[in-house]
């Protein structure tokens, strides 16, 4: 009997060749994946090739086609939802990441300073973004909020801010910026101090100045971690919501919906499941090949290092 | 010589470099700590006080915000108590299912792993309606919609993940000739995870735990969705507190600070993990 064990242990550990038998112990993550994940997922699918409207009794759920699909992608609101998602990721990326990478520069060779700010640093990030949406909404209330009384007394801005039309979008971008460059500055001062001491001392020794060590050895070897980085932070700011929903309910207007905002809308307020089941199907679309660009990017890397 | 003067410039550029960043982290520490203190300030003020139309550090401080949210007219204890419920069923359901997997995950050349870690990856990417939407029509034909298991089962969508992938690298990290010792000592398969692997794993198992539970505790979007009344938890019952009569100001703070603090003090001792469970094992803390 044992020796049954033995043998089998060393071709599994052995990992010389993929087999079925680590899927003894997965049947539980299977079952709930299938439970949580592809039903739900197949039933929207098929929803979103029918006429279903949960409030307007005219809808009579037949099967019509692409129309849903055809909507979406002529439909202005939509466009704009994703023009904006776009905005908020090629502001806030470049920002969070030369702010983060800034500060983490600086934890990683101050090992006190880094000690006592870094858990104050992470705040923002650990916090519920719900919560972070109600500072964002009570500190910019213009008449009692803490940065709306300091920009009016400075004279900058004098009515509400996230009333209007021309600055609610940016107030999105910097809750984001604020709720998210902690998590730049944890991953790279992790990154920064797990990286191998030997190309350093050898650049001491050749003389090599710290802006050198940096451009030429420090960045080459955290481009893994930057990939994983900008993947997360890609990702994440495509899918904003809850301070979006607690600041500004997406409005005035509709200035501040992204794309994942809108999907909510039209499914949850408007109860128009079809046509928003077509939208689902299209954001999660477009987060597949962003994912599967990464993911090569990624696994292009670590096959190109080995 | 002059490598000698080149050193010492060097090493005075380096104590400036030094102080002009000790300088950016501590204001960079100062912005991500005021607001929130602001918000917990606030949670300790009446209603004058909130609305008062200049900052000032000196109020007179009042639990009533804590007492109007979680008294018994308030409704929170019970949102409170969901919230409690839901995070602690959700990880231990993670656990059940996630910890084995891991394992052999970790110990084992699984076939298609590749897809499967795809296939969850895309789970955590795609837009948080795109997950919940699926889900509500489908707990709609389940009939449970707007209970509390429902919203158990849609938690585990982003927590098995993560403890999937923290208990992998984890598991990674402890030396497989342990296992084969025990097998050689005559242990089964199943004998060598439950005697051997997971009292080792046990601290491990708990910091992840603690993070799954934070997770779980945080979110908002599927409780909101998938909850109702029924199973609103402390975050999805934020809107209920912005009305068109107006916003109750003192009572979201107070709840803004029961949800957060916890979190907080959870964190500092799980930074470790953080790193690693923000990022799904890619980097190590």
């Amino acid at each position: 009997m044992s020796d049954r064990y033995i043998n089998d242990a060393q071709i599994g550990f052995g990992l010389r060749k993929a087999s079925w038998k680590g899927y003894k112990w997965f049947w539980p993550t299977i079952i709930l994946l299938i439970l949580v994940s592809l039903i739900p997922w197949l039933i929207m699918g098929s929803y979103s090739f029918r006429n279903i409207n949960y409030i307007d009794p005219s809808a009579t759920r037949e099967f019509i086609g692409l129309d849903n699909y055809r909507t979406a992608l002529h439909d202005s609101e939509f466009i704009n939802s994703i023009w904006l998602t776009a905005k908020i990721i090629l502001i806030c990326l470049p920002i969070e990441f030369l702010l983060g990478f800034l500060v983490s520069l600086c934890l990683s060779s101050q090992m006190t300073l880094k000690k006592w700010t870094l858990p104050i640093i992470l705040i923002p990030m650990i916090i519920s973004p719900i919560v972070v949406g109600l500072i964002g909404h009570l500190t910019l209330n213009p008449d009692f909020g803490l940065i709306g009384i300091t920009l009016r007394n400075l004279g900058i801005i004098k009515g509400s801010i996230l009333g209007n039309p021309k600055l609610a979008p940016f107030t999105i971008m910097a809750i984001d910026i604020w709720q998210y460059t902690p998590f730049i500055i944890l991953i790279f001062t992790a990154g920064l101090l797990s990286l191998p001491k030997e190309p350093f001392e050898a650049s001491a020794v050749d003389g090599a100045s710290s802006w050198q060590t940096l451009w030429n050895i420090k960045l080459p070897l955290l481009k893994p971690i930057f990939v994983i980085a900008i993947l997360l932070r890609f990702t994440d700011l495509f899918k904003i919501f809850d301070t979006i929903l607690i600041m500004t309910g997406g409005g005035p207007g509709s200035t501040t919906e992204n794309s994942n905002f809108f999907a909510y809308k039209i499914n949850f307020k408007y109860w128009n499941l079809g046509y928003g089941s077509a939208v689902v199907m299209l954001l999660y679309i477009v987060s597949f090949l962003v994912c599967l660009i990464f993911v090569k990017m990624v696994t292009s890397k670590n096959e190109a290092m080995q | 010589m002059t490598t000698e003067k080149q050193k010492k410039n060097d090493k005075k550029n380096l104590k400036l470099i030094n102080i002009i960043g000790t300088i950016l982290v501590i204001i960079v520490a100062l912005i991500s700590v005021i607001p929130f203190l602001w918000i917990v300030m606030s949670a300790f003020k009446d209603r004058m006080d909130i609305m008062s139309p200049t900052i000032s550090l000196f109020f007179k401080p009042t639990l009533a915000n804590f007492k109007d949210a979680f008294g018994s007219s308030g409704g929170f204890s019970i949102y409170l108590r969901n919230s409690l419920i839901i995070g602690i069923a959700n990880v231990i359901l993670c656990l059940i299912t996630g910890v084995p997997a891991a394992y052999s995950f970790s110990r084992y050349y699984i076939l298609g792993a590749k897809h499967l870690y795809f296939y969850i990856l895309t789970t955590r990417m795609c837009p948080g309606v795109a997950v919940a939407l699926p889900l509500y029509i489908w707990f709609k034909n389940l009939n449970i919609l707007g209970t509390i298991p429902g919203v158990i089962l849609a938690h585990t969508t982003f927590n098995l993940a993560l403890v999937i992938y923290l208990m992998k690298s984890l598991f990674d990290a402890i030396p497989k000739e342990i296992d084969r010792a025990a097998l050689v000592d005559g242990y089964s398969e199943w004998q060598v995870f439950t005697k051997v692997i997971l009292p080792i794993a046990k601290p491990a198992i708990a910091s992840t735990a603690f993070l799954a539970f934070i997770y779980s505790w945080n979110e908002f979007l599927f409780a909101l969705i998938l909850g109702g009344r029924a199973a609103r938890t402390l975050p999805s019952a934020f809107p209920g507190l912005v009305t068109a009569l107006g916003t109750y100001w003192g009572q979201l703070c107070a709840v803004s600070a029961v949800v957060a603090i916890p979190v907080i003090l959870m964190a500092v001792f799980l930074q470790r993990y953080l790193v690693q469970g923000l990022t799904l094992g890619a980097v190590k803390g």
